[in-house]
């Protein structure tokens, strides 16, 4: 039995006291949606005996990789709910709409690198521009903008996307650029823009400054308060030439 | 105030798990294990430390939803039943431990420990914890700072700056509420910080808050004196920085003081090791394997062999601890001063259900800390301040705006948005476009549109809470933390729908209220763009 508030629709299994009496009371089917969600590719019409197998050893993996990956204060942040159970859910069926019929795309900053991007095209719109027998040749395109004020495009890229897809982590080069990404499908020569993000900006990686043309104080200053450890002085250029040793 | 000085900063919170329409929850476990564990502890620790004249400062952040679980009488009711079931299961314990010389004591100590908890909360406070945190606040020995709402993870609404001062502002009503003052300092939820963010924080008169190491390093313009001063952000607020030094020392699940093999292990618990026969009727919730807080061993190291844990040597394992701590902290204070004008200062926040919950010996660490602390003297020993007593005494800080940070892995939004969560924030950010639709449709309502109006602007701050997607990064509880989402967004969606098509259900809508109560003052109007 699924207790009350551990879960009404899902199954949950403890990772860290791998449980087969529980993985047993699944069926078939409920065994392969819980592979396809825990990332396994198993071939089809593949025995249960196996499917249990394999559903366990990577459960086991998986315990693993997080016991050795635990230092992040995120990680510790997670001991707060004890009685939370490591769980790989058969998902419900979902009580909430999928999509909100409208055309639009939002662009998040995730990190100096990655922008999160997640867009829709209403019905109407894709009734006639995005066939169900066709490609319809939507595409991202992901714009550098050159400063603050200046809006004009300094570069940009396309990464084509299908007529399902509706999300995508965009690897951008240049931490603390700005960026604006257009939802756009081809037509005839020109790109027909459906929808534009919000202009936004990527965080730094590294600091501004060279920490060479900083005055000492500050220097060491920064050294005590970690910035070694948070690796956010810009690597140096390498220098081919150089032989002598730092210091000398 | 001329020495260097230590400004610990303790988060309590927890998400708002309230389920009135079960008889019993599991998750509601969290918080009761947090009552049991930080909260109470640690008001008994400040008694204790106030009966002895032991002076300690501390900086406590208590999350509006924890606040309102803490003054909610149906959970004030089931925590009591908790205890009791806790004490049963001790007096079990103690019967089934009797004459054993290693498990018997440690299973009254855990026994005894529930009972304490319950006269706490029954006699000591009348199962008002506010109350008790307040004594103190108004006392100048902790002050109080509030913070998000929800606690969502604010970078990622940072082009909805409505849901960001709905966050703001629902905080300083229950804040205001809840102690009769206006907060001065506002933690960020996992210290998720943008630029611009200090704008709408100090337009609520918010002197203060805390960001990441990383976040102040790489801000603008370089901060000089790195993260031994805080830095004023453009707007005039007070950005203190997380000392990265402290933060290891505590954090680090290997290499941090918790991990001592001396302390208590957290994980082997009774309810794993016993026949399931025997704790399934002290867990409830229908569940025969499951944490009941009954520990009787020590973390002991890399071995199959466990040693049984000794209250005793881990008390002493605490303070030397604490010890430690401070001499580095010491050593760290005056490397950092001999490059400065000012006295530097060391923030160490850390979460507050740490002490006690996971680190079952974090409030003895704090009790050694503080008596240290106090028997110092010289010049190299630290003043341990509030924030705001800081903020008071060294108002003229260098100019800087922290970048983009948070204190998740990575020390960006990696943990907010990954492949286990990103679906969330289509929904939630819809409902903050359609609260904000709203709130401009229906500007001056009352009566029952205005209840629904309310009760749509709690459901948009509950889909919001950064706690649940870190949870389905985790794989810990993730269907229950995507339920809670689904849930208040499908709740908030229905109130939508019927504001639109002029209808009300108010059976459902007084159902809802009755569940989803916290927040009782909110008014949605909040939801208004800033002109």
């Amino acid at each position: 039995m699924v207790p009350a508030g551990l879960d009404k629709a899902c199954a949950n299994f403890q990772n860290e006291h791998v449980n087969p009496e529980k993985l047993a009371l699944l069926s078939d089917g409920e065994l392969h949606i819980l592979a396809d969600r825990m990332g396994l590719n198993l071939p089809e019409g593949l025995e249960r005996l196996f499917v249990l197998e394999e559903i366990l050893d990577a459960l086991d993996e998986d315990s693993q990789e997080r016991r050795l990956g635990q230092d992040g204060p995120g990680h510790v942040e997670e001991k707060k709910y004890s009685g939370a159970y490591p769980s790989f859910a058969i998902p419900a069926e979902s009580s909430i709409p999928q999509r909100y019929n409208e055309t639009m795309i939002r662009a998040l900053p995730r990190d100096p690198s990655w922008v999160f991007a997640y867009w829709d095209i209403s019905e109407n719109k894709r009734a006639v521009l995005c066939p169900e027998d066709g490609d319809p040749g939507l595409f991202l395109r992901v714009s550098e903008l050159s400063g603050a004020k200046d809006h004009q495009k300094r570069d940009y890229f396309d990464i084509p996307v299908s007529r399902d897809d509706c999300q995508w982590y965009i690897n951008t080069p240049h931490p603390g650029a700005r960026y604006r990404i257009d939802l756009c499908m081809h037509a005839s020569v020109k790109a027909k823009v459906l929808a534009k993000s919000d202009e936004i900006r990527l965080p730094l990686q590294y600091m501004d400054a060279n920490p060479d043309s900083l005055p000492q104080a500050t220097r060491r200053l920064l050294l005590l308060s970690g910035c070694s450890e948070l690796n956010i002085a810009a690597p140096r250029p390498s220098n081919p030439s150089r032989i002598l040793p730092d210091g000398e | 105030m001329n020495k260097a000085c230590l400004a610990l900063v303790l988060n309590a919170h927890l998400p708002f798990v309230r389920k009135p329409e079960y008889q019993s929850f599991l998750e509601e476990r969290w918080f009761f294990e947090a009552l049991s564990e930080t909260y109470i502890p640690l008001l008994r620790l400040f008694r204790k430390l106030e009966t002895e004249a032991v002076p300690f400062k501390l900086s406590l952040v208590l999350s509006p939803t924890l606040t309102a679980m803490l003054g909610d009488r149906l959970l004030g009711e089931r925590y009591a039943a908790y205890l009791a079931n806790q004490i049963a299961l001790g007096d079990a314990e103690a019967a089934r431990t009797s004459g054993d010389a290693v498990f018997g004591p440690l299973a009254v100590m855990y026994a005894d420990l529930y009972r304490q908890d319950l006269e706490d909360f029954e006699k000591t406070y009348e199962r008002n914890i506010l109350d008790g945190f307040d004594y103190f606040y108004k006392r100048g020995r902790i002050e109080v700072l509030t913070t998000g709402a929800t606690h969502a993870f604010l970078p990622l609404y940072r082009d909805q700056p409505e849901a960001v001062a709905a966050q703001i502002e629902t905080a300083i009503v229950a804040h205001r509420a809840a102690f009769g003052k206006h907060p001065a300092g506002f933690w960020l939820p996992q210290l998720g910080w943008y630029p611009g963010l200090g704008e709408i924080l100090h337009s609520y008169n918010l002197k203060y808050t805390v960001a990441t190491t990383r976040g102040a390093l790489l801000g603008t313009p370089l901060p000089a004196n790195g993260s031994f001063s805080p830095v004023r952000s453009p707007s005039g607020l007070t950005v203190f920085i997380r000392d990265a030094g402290a933060t290891k020392a505590v954090w680090s699940e290997t290499e941090g003081y918790p991990a001592d093999p001396e302390y208590r292990d957290f994980y082997r618990d009774i309810g794993f090791d016993l026949q399931s026969g025997y704790i399934a009727p002290y867990l409830g919730s229908g569940l025969s394997r499951g944490y009941t807080g009954y520990k009787y061993w020590a973390i002991t190291g890399h071995t199959d062999r466990k040693l049984p844990y000794k209250p005793v040597a881990a008390q002493a394992r605490a303070a030397e601890h604490a010890k430690s701590f401070l001499a580095d902290r010491r050593a760290s204070a005056r490397a950092a001063a001999a490059w400065m004008d000012n006295p530097p200062l060391m923030v160490c926040p850390y979460d507050a259900e740490l002490f006690g919950h996971w680190w079952f010996e974090g409030p003895l660490f704090l009790e050694a800390l503080f008596r240290e602390a106090a028997k110092q003297s010289g010049d190299d020993s630290l003043d341990l301040v509030t924030l705001a007593e800081f903020d008071q005494k060294y108002p003229d800080q260098p100019q800087s705006e922290p970048e983009f940070s948070s204190w998740g892995e990575g020390g960006y939004a990696e943990v907010w948005l990954d492949g286990a969560n990103d679906w969330v924030h289509r929904h939630s950010h819809k409902a903050v476009e359609r609260m904000v639709e709203l709130a401009e449709r229906f500007p001056d309502e009352s009566g029952l549109r205005e209840r629904i109006l309310n009760q749509g602007a709690r459901e948009v701050l509950l889909a919001m809470c950064s706690d649940w997607s870190l949870m389905m990064r985790s794989g810990k509880s993730s269907s229950f933390a995507r339920n809670q989402i689904e849930e208040a967004v499908s709740n908030f969606t229905k109130i939508y729908e019927m504001l639109c098509s002029n209808t009300v259900d108010t059976e459902w809508l007084t159902g809802l209220e009755k569940r989803n109560n916290p927040f009782p003052d909110i008014n949605y109007r909040m939801f208004r763009p800033k002109r």
